[in-house]
């Protein structure tokens, strides 16, 4: 007996030598360990020990269970082991094969240039206004200081309606609404789609868009108009680029400036810039004093509040910005155009 | 403007380098449009003078020149030209030249004779006779006076100047002119200014009362009208400087007469005319609207039919220019023109705009006039006028001048206190730096107190406040020394909530897959048809413009699915991509009942649009789903209908409370090839005011559920036509709080369900917040849907 218990011990031994997968493990388990297994048939054989053998035998095939369960679980990692290696090894994938992208829609360019502006205003106190774009001549034109006969009115060739409605030729309308409804301080900006009488071309565009500000308070001058486009500018363009206010003329403010900005492509080195065009600055923004005319004709009194107001062009800055030499591709709403940004 | 340089120096010294000299203007408020540097390539181009002629040895055709150069030693160049001659002076480009024409000179052997250089021909340098008599010949431009030699050939053809295109604001019309521009370099360099000396002597045995009568008939459109007339006139070419500088300033050069009035119009900014006397039929000159229907041929050989809101200078027959834009053909200077009527006169800007507007002719004098000029300039230009014909010798100038003047000729004069002025421009400026600023701009003032008093000049008719003076000041004292400062004082700056709303609107699109599409708010007329709309269509009811660029900009849009069309269509004409997903947010326009004095209902709009061969109009419907979930709106429902763009059977409106938030569809096959669009598009158009109305943004928190829900599924069989929508609504209502969610997972329609009939399969999900559920529960409720739609569809339950 046993001798015989030896026997299998070392037979199951060489046998898990052989075995190469966990099937056959399962099997040689069976064999051995099983309901029919041989140590269990084995044990059933005890009956027919003496009272003294019994205890002894039993304890001889219990170590052996023991130890071939022992055995047999060792293999069975190594099994394990080995098989997950293989599996690993079998699933090498090759990484420089190109991604499944998921399919990502995307904000126009103007919509994203118009958030950082209107971000980088309302973190300075701005409201942003809006108003209708097919307006009245009082808002468009005659409350801003552009009566009838006015020369200036040749600047802005506008789409009519008829005599009393037009297109707005820009969003300074708001700012007459604005003044004529609220009470001061006030600060906005007034973003929106404008309109003129141009043909289109690269650069002209019948629609177009502009962003105004306006701010009214007491004591305001050409001094907070330049500390607020100052900010302006380096938050959108960057923190070295430069300005510069020269004089100009709007019917609505007086004084009145064109601001500039250093240029931010060439910082005026190269004198062939198609930014600067070697001038080393870049016209970005009219601007100016709110012309007390326009402040008594929006009812507000000029010996009490002052203010400044600001208008630069959306899509100029935009394109600018992305280096957009043509303002077509801004309507045309192509997709190779618009997954760009 | 274009501004000469050279002329400039007329009147102000300029000794800057020109780089500093136009940044300067600049920083003062006069914008460089463009600096020309004029005869840059005739460097190394010099008179020369031919000393000695010989034939060439070798060549029939060629001779060999010894030409004086200014260089001491004679320069032999070989010339095939035949028209030269000893003690000719040529133009003779020396090695190293760049002509104009686009040679380089080098030096070079011709048939074995070395020739240092190169002989010139008007061609070669560019030029023709209108800006050198005899330039335009055929071989060698033999120079017309005995120049020394050596001197460059650019200072002969008054070609050594720099021409400066300025800029000037539309409150400047005092600048459209040499001396308004002199005015203002004078002011920023700090330098004095000379005015040109005018004196002229009277015939005595004549007077123009003798030749002239005239009558202002619309004082109010001519202000003031003033004549001269010169006898015996001597018509001739003028003299070099003279062209030269009309030349300069882009106006061609005509006869002495003619020069004089554009001369004096860009000097002085006075544009000015000159009648041939013997149009001048009876003697009189009459200033007066046309009459409706009236015609002139202008001087430029077209005929113009003109109208009562024209003025007219007229003679007793008809009129002989149109005021203040063009003359007329028939009283223009002609070669024996015997004698001349001058004629420097005001008109109203508004006219001379209309008119010019209307006629399509925008000249040298309508653009002055149209800005407006200073009536006390009609004097002074005619004088000046007649300085110049004395100067020229070009006639003998009648005692007496006509001036019927209405306008009033006193000065404005302004008071301002010191503080205010200061107050808008940042920085503090005394009260004596002020005036001696304006007085650098010829506004004479005094300081009196606290105050300035300003006397305006007649020229700038744009000062009228104490902003205006701060405005002259501040160029003048320089916008660099401006400080930066921020505003005192906190403020809200916030979105409202509606401008979140929108740019959460925005994003969502985005997360789905939708590209911004931005187009234009005009419509063509053309697209009612195309869209299939009904002749009663709302849609076609759209703002006309007056004066669009074009019929297919004519209208302002009642829609924006054709431009979502159009866009779609442009994207896969071009192969951009196979499949489009846009969006687009923007207004449309409805007409008010009273179109004339209300404005349009402008209702924001969302337009979505689709062409995707892996999506049907339930992936669009989704999408709008998607977006009333998420923007909390409650109780939409979704019925057939829609306007006729759509597919007849592929089309909804989604409302709620009664109003239509929303239309969606599959695109019309009629509409789909009219837009060449290669496969079934989808668009939905949303009415944002609506959405917006109904949205409730605030989402609450509501707990996870802490007891486990139970699937069960529901098939049932119903008539083929019964719509799921509502069977869904009614499995809702019929289950109560139990219920968590119902999703469709299943419609069949074929043999096994029968004729006539589909299966609808539903997934059912029950949950209870404070126990678990039972199965008798679940059952019960289960039962109480199944009976619901029994009644309610006749459905029966599959198995």
């Amino acid at each position: 007996m046993q001798e015989k218990i030896k026997q299998i011990v070392s037979d199951i031994r060489e046998q898990l030598e052989k075995i190469s997968d966990s099937r056959e493990l399962e099997a040689l388990k069976v064999k051995v360990l099983g309901k029919k297994g041989q140590l269990t048939e084995l044990m059933r054989g005890m009956g027919a020990l003496s009272k003294e053998e019994r205890p002894v035998m039993g304890k001889l095939v219990n170590d052996a269970r023991a130890t071939l369960e022992e055995m047999l679980s060792k293999r069975e990692e190594a099994l394990a082991a080995k098989e997950r290696q293989e599996r690993l090894a079998s699933e090498v994938l090759d990484v420089t094969i190109p991604g499944r992208e998921p399919s990502l829609g995307n904000l126009h360019p103007l919509t994203k240039v118009i958030r950082r502006v209107e971000e980088i205003f309302l973190g300075m106190g701005f409201e942003i206004a809006e108003g209708p774009e097919v307006e009245l001549d009082h808002y468009n034109f005659e409350l801003l200081n552009l009566p009838k006969d006015h020369p200036a009115r040749d600047m802005q060739d506008s789409f009519f309606i008829n005599e009393n409605l037009l297109l707005r030729t820009h969003t300074s309308p708001v700012q007459a609404r604005t003044m004529t409804t609220k009470k001061p301080p006030i600060r906005i900006i007034c973003p929106g789609r404008v309109y003129r009488v141009d043909e289109v071309d690269a650069t002209h565009s019948p629609v177009f868009h502009q962003i105004e500000g306006l701010v009214i308070d007491k004591g305001i001058d050409m001094s907070h108009l330049k500390g607020t486009l100052d900010v302006f500018v380096r938050e959108f363009y960057g923190q070295g680029v430069r300005t510069r206010l020269r004089p100009s003329f709007f019917p609505f403010t007086e004084p009145s400036a064109e601001m500039d900005i250093s240029c931010y492509v060439c910082d005026g080195k190269d004198p062939g810039c198609r930014v600067c065009h070697g001038s080393g600055w870049i016209e970005v923004l009219g601007c100016g004093v709110v012309n007390p005319k326009v402040l008594t004709l929006c009812g507000i009194d000029p010996q009490e509040y002052s203010g400044f107001a600001f208008g630069l062009g959306w899509d100029r800055i935009t394109n600018g910005k992305y280096g957009i030499s043509d303002l077509r591709l801004l309507f045309e709403n192509d997709l190779r155009f618009l997954r760009q940004f | 403007m274009l501004v000469s340089l050279k002329w400039l120096r007329d009147y102000v010294d300029v000794d800057l380098p020109l780089e500093e000299f136009t940044s300067r203007m600049i920083m003062s408020g006069m914008e460089v449009e463009d600096v020309k540097v004029m005869g840059e390539q005739l460097d190394r181009v010099v008179v020369g003078r031919i000393d000695k002629l010989s034939p060439h040895t070798n060549s029939d055709h060629l001779q060999i020149c010894m030409i004086d150069v200014g260089e001491g030693e004679p320069v032999q160049i070989v010339t095939g030209a035949q028209n030269v001659f000893e003690g000719a002076y040529v133009p003779a480009a020396l090695i190293g030249a760049n002509l104009p024409c686009g040679m380089t000179i080098k030096k070079g052997k011709l048939r074995g004779e070395v020739s240092n250089g190169m002989l010139c021909s008007g061609g070669e340098l560019c030029i023709d006779d209108s800006v050198y008599p005899g330039a335009s010949v055929d071989g060698i431009m033999i120079l017309r006076e005995a120049y020394a030699p050596g001197t460059p050939i650019a200072k002969v053809l008054g070609m050594d100047d720099v021409i400066i295109d300025f800029k000037t604001t539309a409150n400047r019309a005092d600048c459209l002119s040499m001396i308004g521009m002199a005015r203002e370099v004078a002011a920023a360099l700090h330098t004095p200014m000379r005015m040109p000396a005018v004196s002229y002597t009277q015939v005595t045995d004549d007077t123009i009362s003798r030749y002239l009568s005239v009558k202002v008939e619309e004082p109010s459109l001519c202000p003031r009208y003033m004549n001269r007339v010169v006898r015996n006139v001597k018509i001739e070419p003028s003299p070099a400087w003279m062209q030269q500088k009309l030349n300069a300033a882009g106006v061609r050069a005509i006869n002495n007469i003619v020069d004089i009035t554009n001369y004096v119009m860009l000097e002085m900014g006075q544009p000015m005319h000159a009648f041939d006397y013997r149009e001048v039929e009876g003697r009189e000159i009459i200033v007066r609207r046309a009459q409706a229907g009236e015609k002139l041929m202008t001087l430029d050989g077209k005929e113009r039919v003109l109208t009562e809101r024209m003025l007219v200078i007229a003679n007793g027959n008809g009129p002989m220019g149109v005021a203040g834009v063009m003359g007329g053909e028939n009283s223009g200077i002609h070669d024996d023109t015997q004698a001349v009527v001058f004629e420097s006169a005001t008109f109203s800007p508004l006219t001379i705009r209309q008119t010019s507007r209307a006629l399509g002719m925008r000249t040298e004098s309508s653009s002055r006039y149209e800005k407006g000029v200073d009536p006390t300039l009609a004097q002074l230009a005619l004088d000046r006028a007649m300085g110049l014909i004395e100067q020229l010798h070009a006639g003998e100038i009648v005692e007496g001048a006509v001036d019927i003047c209405s306008a009033d000729l006193t000065p404005r004069v302004i008071r301002a206190k010191v503080a205010r002025i200061n107050s808008c421009m940042g920085i503090t400026v005394e009260a004596s730096q002020m005036k001696a600023i304006l007085e650098d701009l010829q506004v004479p003032t005094e300081i009196d107190g606290d105050e300035l008093v300003c006397t305006v000049p007649a020229w700038r008719g744009d000062l009228e406040t104490y902003a205006d003076l701060a405005e002259e000041v501040l160029r003048i004292y320089g916008y660099e020394h401006i400080p930066s400062r921020l505003m005192e004082g906190a403020m809200q700056g916030v979105r409202t909530p509606l401008q979140r709303a929108n740019n959460d609107l925005k994003d969502q699109m985005v997360a789905m897959g939708f590209f911004e599409a931005v187009t234009y708010t005009f419509m063509s007329p053309s697209v009612f048809d195309r869209m299939l709309l009904e002749a009663d269509s709302p849609l076609r009811n759209a703002i006309r413009l007056l004066n669009p660029l074009g019929e297919d900009y004519s209208l302002v849009r009642t829609f924006l699915v054709p431009a979502m069309l159009q866009s779609i269509a442009n994207n896969t004409a071009r192969k951009a991509a196979d499949r489009v997903r846009l969006f687009e947010v923007s207004k449309i326009f409805v007409p008010a009942d009273d179109t004339f004095t209300q404005q349009p209902d402008e209702i924001p709009t969302l337009c979505i649009g689709m062409l995707d061969d892996t999506a049907d109009f339930f992936d669009l419907k989704g999408v709008l789903e998607a977006l009333i979930r998420r923007f909390g709106l409650k109780g939409v429902s979704f019925s057939a209908g829609g306007p006729a763009y759509y597919h007849p059977g592929r089309k909804a409106l989604a409302t709620v409370k009664g109003k239509v938030l929303a239309e969606l569809g599959e695109i019309h096959p009629d509409v789909q090839a009219a837009y060449e669009l290669p496969g079934r598009t989808l668009v939905a158009q949303v009415n944002l005011r609506a959405f917006f109305e109904e949205a409730d943004p605030a989402a609450a928190y509501r707990p996870l559920p802490k007891f486990p829900s139970v699937k069960r599924d529901l098939a049932v069989t119903v008539d083929a036509s019964q719509p799921v929508g509502p069977m869904m609504d009614q499995i809702r209502q019929a289950a109560g709080s139990l219920l968590e969610s119902v999703e469709l997972f299943d419609v069949y329609q074929g043999r096994q369900v029968g004729e006539g009939k589909k299966s609808v399969a539903f997934s059912l999900t029950y949950q209870a917040g404070d126990h678990t559920l039972v199965e008798e529960e679940i059952n019960r409720v289960h039962q109480r849907i199944l009976r619901a739609l029994e009644r309610s569809y006749q459905a029966e339950i599959r198995q």
